[in-house]
């Protein structure tokens, strides 16, 4: 199938960008790596009369580091953060040897998205502002607390993950703004990060996964957790109840802490999830069990992965 | 060489291919029709040659007398007669080169066959399954074009591992169709098959050529392989495979029905 007509629109900057969409309205839809969005304009799911195209948008592209003498996360002191532009694509994540080593939950997770002809094209903002629930980046920023930059015509905001993902395929970005960059803070000290997803087939949307990220003290006793869940709700999730009983306690060998063991902390992590999705690859409760086997293989790997840290 | 596949305006009437009978049921028409062809050639030599048609050999592109090595003719001057000096064609004969014949097989049925062998993983949590050694050992006969028969194999068998495993047409309670689109309708791709191995086991055929066919061998086999393979690893836990596709999630349901 083919889209319905559009008028393609191709500005330089953010502000020309942010300026035809503060013009056009809700008839305009900003297009970066158009991964999602031009198959849905392919199936006539989504209609609009005006494509916004980033593409040349040189200003969008790029990663820096943020130096924050005060250590953001308040742990391990130097750590700073990571500032990468919404149009920079998947790809370029994948090749950084510095994002794999500054943000490596993001750089773990960056394989799992479909096939490297989709990361070539696909963008970090465009997963994040399309924010399908089984996507990766929205499950790892919401793990790593990130921080989304939107420009509107009326100005710059800062909007943290756990305000940004509002509902299904719905973020805190409006009709009139762009995201512009998002900034992940940088884990420094003995951390372990982990992302594991199980999919159909090798590229698919995962029916549920898990991003783990955990930083331990020199007795192995846990000082900071996230926990981002994919495909087990209308957004991603963060694991409150499985990262409180982790908090603080001491890891084993096995990746178990004083009476809880890591299966336990995968059933942990989704007992609280309310809103599982069910589908004709799975119904809610398989991909509860699946998303648990996920968070304990996560879990696992991250954990030991620190413990040698 | 200029090919043309599937063209009804250049082919005779005929009904198709079918049931693993192109290829034995080609041979046969290959060779009435060659035959015939062959008949005139030698029809045609022994006249021009002025011997008995018993003595004509065909060979190097030329028809000889069988014993006179210097009395021979060559296709092209026989072709030349046939069509442009119909004066020098024997008796009976008639003026161009071409034939066309049907073959009826003396054996109504040429059974080809194949086994399909292959071993597998299940994990119980996600009920994923991962395809490990696949072997296929086949007889078509003597094989024709051996990359044509490994590529036939391999192309049923990744369509029957799909039919076990992938492909699912759902419907929902009324009626719509849940797979519309290649997200939902699962196609086993080249990451999820295994590298197929295989063997080739050549009896003869009752037919001309004794070629058997081969189209058969890899979607028949490979659904009850699969099947079979995940029946034997989830036996421990007494589980009985009654439905297909077996997804990841109809694996875990029927492991959790065993309990």
């Amino acid at each position: 199938m083919k889209p319905a007509p559009f008028d393609h629109h191709a500005p330089t900057t953010a502000e020309e960008a942010v300026g035809l969409l503060a013009e056009l309205g809700d008839t305009a839809k900003l297009i970066a790596g158009g991964q999602s969005l031009v198959p849905m304009l392919a199936l006539r799911l989504a209609v609009f009369e005006h494509l916004v195209d980033l593409g040349r948008v040189e200003g969008l592209r790029g990663v820096e580091h943020v130096e924050h003498v005060d250590g953001v996360g308040g742990v391990g002191g130097v750590g700073g953060s990571v500032r990468i532009g919404a149009a920079t694509t998947q790809s370029t994540v994948e090749r950084s040897a510095d994002l794999a080593t500054a943000v490596p939950l993001l750089a773990r997770a960056t394989p799992l998205i479909g096939h490297f002809q989709i990361r070539n094209r696909g963008t970090v903002g465009g997963s994040l502002a399309h924010a399908d629930p089984a996507a990766e980046y929205p499950a790892v920023a919401l793990a790593l607390d990130a921080e989304m930059e939107i420009l509107s015509t009326g100005g710059r905001r800062s909007v943290p993950a756990s305000e940004f993902f509002d509902g299904l395929w719905s973020t805190a970005v409006g009709d009139d703004e762009l995201l512009t960059a998002v900034t992940f803070p940088v884990w420094t000290g003995r951390c372990g990060f982990a992302v594991r997803e199980f999919a159909r087939r090798h590229g698919d949307f995962a029916i549920a996964g898990a991003a783990v990220a955990v930083e331990l003290g020199e007795d192995d006793v846990v000082r900071r957790c996230a926990v981002g869940l994919l495909g087990l709700g209308p957004t991603p999730e963060r694991a409150i109840a499985a990262e409180g009983a982790l908090l603080g306690q001491e890891v084993d060998d096995v990746g178990g802490v004083p009476g809880i063991d890591a299966d336990e902390i995968g059933r942990l992590a989704v007992s609280t999830l309310d809103a599982v999705p069910s589908d004709l690859h799975g119904s809610a409760d398989y991909r509860r069990r699946v998303g648990a086997a996920m968070v304990t293989s996560a879990w696992r790997a991250a954990s030991e992965e620190a413990r040698r840290g | 060489v200029r090919t043309v596949q599937g063209d009804t305006a250049v082919t005779p009437f005929g009904a198709g291919t079918g049931g693993s009978r192109s290829g034995s049921m080609l041979a046969g028409a290959v060779r009435e029709t060659a035959s015939l062809l062959r008949a005139k050639l030698v029809a045609i030599a022994a006249h021009q040659l002025e011997a008995s048609p018993d003595d004509i050999e065909l060979g190097e592109s030329l028809a000889r007398v069988r014993g006179t090595p210097t009395a021979a003719v060559s296709l092209a001057r026989i072709a030349d007669i046939a069509y442009f000096k119909p004066h020098k064609l024997p008796p009976g004969i008639d003026v161009g080169l071409e034939a066309s014949a049907r073959y009826r097989a003396e054996s109504p049925t040429i059974w080809a066959n194949a086994t399909h062998l292959c071993t597998c993983e299940v994990d119980v949590t996600t009920g994923a399954v991962a395809l490990g050694r696949y072997i296929v050992s086949e007889d078509c006969g003597p094989m024709i074009n051996p990359n044509v028969v490994e590529g036939q194999i391999a192309g049923g068998s990744v369509q029957g591992i799909g039919g076990a495993l992938f492909e699912h047409l759902a419907y929902d309670e009324d009626g719509n169709p849940l797979a519309t689109t290649f997200m939902d309708y699962l196609l086993p791709t080249s990451t999820d098959v295994p590298v197929i191995e295989y063997g080739h086991i050549e009896t003869q055929a009752p037919g001309p050529g004794g070629f058997k066919g081969v189209g058969e061998g890899g979607a028949i086999g490979a659904p009850p392989a699969v099947v079979n393979a995940v029946a034997d690893a989830l036996a421990p836990l007494g589980v009985e495979i009654t439905r297909l596709p077996l997804t990841p999630a109809a694996i875990v349901d029927l492991i959790e029905s065993a309990r």
